[in-house]
């Protein structure tokens, strides 16, 4: 029988993609380390407090770098998750439809924009403002990376908790309103509830983005190098830990049962409310406002070398030849394959992992992998594709390599959203499709997928998104800085718009920081027209449950 | 030249003819055009590309792509064949060397110009205008106490000196060490680094006690917010200039800056070309970008060596 063939070979492959990707990026990345523990005891490298593994004398205690990373991912957390949170509540429950599909666009566009931007705002917009108001701060601080990379984290929090709650279906909040419940009490303990596996699954990516940040973080703290070459895995571990923690209590498909207790007093009810609705707006107004600084910024220095040749010519030595031609062709390759590479593979992993996979701790520990992979510096995904792709399967600093590199980066993305989307579908449908006598696979493919279409589409604009503003592991592969040819074929070189916004930055030259500025321009509206287009998509697709 | 190839060299220069020949067969009109890469450190690379994006406005066919890995990095993949030609601020070490000749790449070496690594000091700070090269040290070495600049002469203030300086993976850093403290890679680890030097310029004119040092190419264009410092060798305190750097006096910080090419690829007829090319403007280019070139001769003297 046909659906039986379907059925039998959608679960085979999916599941092989599955547990290939994992097993691989799994023991590439132990091979990577175990020459360093085998000059390394691992009691060292868990105990010492001093990391200089580039000094002599060499030390290579990893606390200081957990501290850091810790202080960092915790600073930020405070900032974005409350902010993110709000942000996701006013959007999904009170924002009118066109506010809402103004600013949703425009937050997913700050999570597009290259983190490398984010540590110089930190360095020349928050650290002065802090150095003002506590006068004995240094330079490189901490707080200054916090803050900068709360805000980086603010839209993937926003984003994926809109969509969360915006999966509760409207039976749920119209229950609520039947037994008399305020708005704000819908929201707050029907529909925020109800999403919690959702919000929590944003929150993890969100920290597992904070404590994996490089780029930023070296700029604005001014850690050591060393820290963004050879972060060793300690970040892994702790985000292992909090995976663990959270997958742990994340309960869902349960909140429907929960009684519901309501406060009395009719006063208090509508005031909580207001107050509510305003402390939402504000997180909202606030995550708009940072992005708009960031722009004004970036357009006051850039928007003067904006021009159809800026566009057309390759770069130059002098700041007013210069152009961006090399790095666009390279930046749309390389998303490209990226996305050509990691839907296929992130969507039929989390169609296994949601549908087919039994309920079994190899399952779990595949999950929780995946989360954790999430968290892993991109850096590392440099080490890993340079060792796998350039040089194993001998691909050369190509477009393939730097693209294969990029889909396993964004591939936990991916995978932990889609399965979100999957997972946010409402059971009475798939019981419905059960119920007219469909298959599993019959189901899953006419009705539960086209559902969750919008949330899949979601993660993966987000995706390539963070693809398109990564810069760490394509310098790591060796992706170059000086091309005046575009790529014709896959398997040629190519440089990417972060890169080549880093080096213009890097440069002495005020001229070659206004050609920055301007690339950075170019990459958001590139990066705009084609989340508008995705969101053109998911709106026209999305539909009310 | 050698008498015999080594099965390695033999491979290589298969390569080297399927990747660069076969161009002269194709004349101008062939579509596949000879590619030539190089990579290397940041701070060569204004000059490369200056020297890369004219020859490549004066000879169509011949496609150059540059990329920046640092000088480490470079002579990695230049000694794997990855890279025909590597930027190095840093002499090639014996291990980078021998790595060479286990591939069968034989390094020729080519001084391009010069750079004079600055100590620089925050423009409020009215004390300090130069420092011993044994002052430096005390104060970059590693293990060093050095945290007030009152410890280091009697008449200074007690200012608390903050440190900004290269990344670890540059040769920047690997020349200061080697030259002021005396053992390469040797150096205190408390210090704010990055392998971005504007970086290093905010800081030290962030921190009233700030002290750093970066090429000379980057003080020049952040003069106004840097106080530049003279180094005192043993003969006086000596400014880094155009003059200072060119004539060497100003000790020990003066470097010379480097590519290397490899000989079996400088057999080829596009490689060679642009090796001579990059001789003949590299003097010029070198002063635009904020480096001293070397005298004329030098340069004439390496063009009549490689013909």
């Amino acid at each position: 029988m046909a659906g039986t063939l379907w059925r039998s070979r959608g679960r085979l492959s999916c599941g092989l993609v599955s547990i290939l990707t994992t097993a691989g990026i799994v023991i590439v990345l132990i091979w990577e380390s175990t020459g360093f523990f085998r000059e390394v005891s691992v009691w060292e490298f868990l105990t010492g407090t001093q990391w200089t593994p580039l000094f002599k004398p060499q030390h290579f205690g990893i606390l200081p770098l957990v501290a850091g990373s810790f202080l960092v991912a915790v600073g930020a957390s405070l900032i974005a998750l409350p902010v993110g949170l709000a942000s996701a509540i006013y959007l999904a429950e009170y924002a009118p439809s066109r506010a809402r599909q103004t600013l949703k666009p425009i937050l997913e566009m700050l999570a597009g924009i290259p983190t490398v931007v984010y540590g110089y705002f930190a360095l020349t917009f928050i650290t002065p403002i802090i150095r003002k108001l506590f006068p004995e701060t240094g330079v490189f601080n901490a707080a200054s990376a916090a803050i900068v990379v709360g805000v980086m984290i603010i839209p993937m929090v926003a984003s994926l908790s809109e969509d969360a709650l915006r999966a509760v279906p409207r039976g749920l909040r119209e229950a609520s309103y039947a037994l008399g419940a305020t708005k704000f009490e819908t929201v707050t303990r029907v529909a925020v509830p109800a999403a919690l596996s959702g919000i929590v699954a944003s929150f993890i990516l969100a920290i597992s983005r904070a404590i994996g940040e490089t780029m930023a973080v070296t700029l604005a703290a001014g850690a050591t190098p060393k820290l963004t070459a050879n972060p060793l895995e300690s970040i892994q571990t702790m985000t292992a830990y909090i995976v663990q923690v959270s997958l742990g209590d994340t309960p869902f498909g349960t909140i429907e049962y929960k009684t519901i207790f309501f406060d009395s007093r009719p006063r208090w009810r509508r005031f909580a409310g207001e107050v509510f609705l305003w402390a939402c707006f504000t997180a909202t107004s606030l995550a708009v406002i940072l992005l708009a600084i960031l722009l004004i910024d970036i357009l006051r220095q850039g928007a003067g070398r904006l021009s159809v040749d800026f566009l057309t010519h390759f770069p130059s030595r002098f700041p007013e030849r210069a152009g961006i031609k090399s790095a666009l062709f390279g930046t749309m390759w390389v998303v490209g394959f990226t996305g050509l590479f990691s839907f296929p593979l992130g969507v039929g992993t989390a169609i296994y992992l949601e549908e087919y996979a039994p309920r079994n701790w190899l399952t779990r520990v595949i999950e929780i992998n995946i989360a954790n992979l999430a968290g892993v510096p991109s850096i590392v995904y440099g080490v890993l594709g340079l060792a796998v792709f350039v040089r194993a399967m001998a691909l050369g600093r190509s477009v393939l390599a730097g693209a294969a590199t990029l889909a396993l980066l964004i591939l936990p993305i991916v995978i932990i959203s889609a399965q979100e989307a999957i997972r946010a579908v409402p059971p009475s449908i798939r019981e419905a499709g059960f119920g007219v006598g469909a298959t599993k696979w019959q189901t899953l493919q006419h009705l539960v997928l086209p559902i969750a279409f919008p949330g899949i589409l979601t993660g993966m604009i987000l995706a390539l998104s963070r693809a398109i503003g990564e810069t760490a592991p394509l310098i790591m592969i060796g992706a170059l800085t000086f091309i005046a040819f575009t790529p014709n074929t896959p398997l040629d070189e190519f440089t990417v718009l972060p890169i080549q916004i880093f080096n213009w930055a890097a440069r002495p030259q005020a001229g070659f920081h206004e050609l920055a500025a301007a690339g950075i321009i170019v990459l958001l509206v590139a990066l705009l027209s084609m989340n508008a287009l995705a969101i053109v998509l998911r709106n026209r697709l999305r539909k009310e449950l | 030249m050698r008498e015999h190839l080594s099965v390695g060299q033999g491979v290589r220069l298969l390569v080297l003819s399927l990747m660069v020949g076969l161009s002269g067969g194709c004349g101008a009109g062939g579509r596949e055009a000879v590619r030539l890469h190089i990579d290397g450190s940041s701070t060569v690379y204004p000059i490369t590309e200056a020297v890369v994006e004219q020859f490549m406005a004066e000879r169509s066919g011949v496609q150059v792509a540059v990329g920046v890995s640092g000088t480490g990095g470079g002579f990695k993949k230049f000694c794997a064949g990855e890279a025909e030609i590597a930027d190095a601020s840093r002499r090639m070490k014996a291990s980078e060397l021998e790595r060479c000749h286990e591939n069968g790449v034989d390094p020729v070496e080519f001084p391009v110009a010069l750079d004079g690594l600055s100590v620089v000091v925050n423009p409020a700070n009215d004390f300090v205008s130069c420092l011993t090269v044994d002052e430096l040290k005390r104060i970059w070495e590693s293990g060093s106490t050095i945290n007030s600049w009152s410890q280091l002469r009697a008449d200074w203030p007690d200012v608390g000196i903050s440190l900004f300086g290269p990344g670890t993976d540059s040769g920047s850093f690997d020349y200061f060490t080697e030259n002021v403290v005396g053992e390469e890679d040797a150096s205190r680890p408390d210090f704010a680094a990055s392998e971005d030097d504007n970086v290093l310029v905010h800081g030290v004119s962030g921190h009233r006690g700030a002290l750093g040092y970066f090429g000379h190419a980057y003080y020049v264009e952040s003069s106004d917010m840097l106080k530049l410092v003279s180094v005192d060798a043993g003969s006086g305190c000596v400014l880094p200039t155009a003059e200072t750097i060119a004539d060497g006096t100003y000790e020990p910080l003066t470097r010379p800056l480097f590519v290397y090419v490899d000989r079996l690829a400088l057999e080829h007829e596009e490689v060679l070309y642009f090796i001579r090319f990059y001789m003949e403007n590299a003097g010029e280019f070198a002063s635009d970008v904020g480096y001293v070139p070397f005298p004329p001769e030098h340069y004439e003297e390496i063009l009549s060596e490689i013909g």
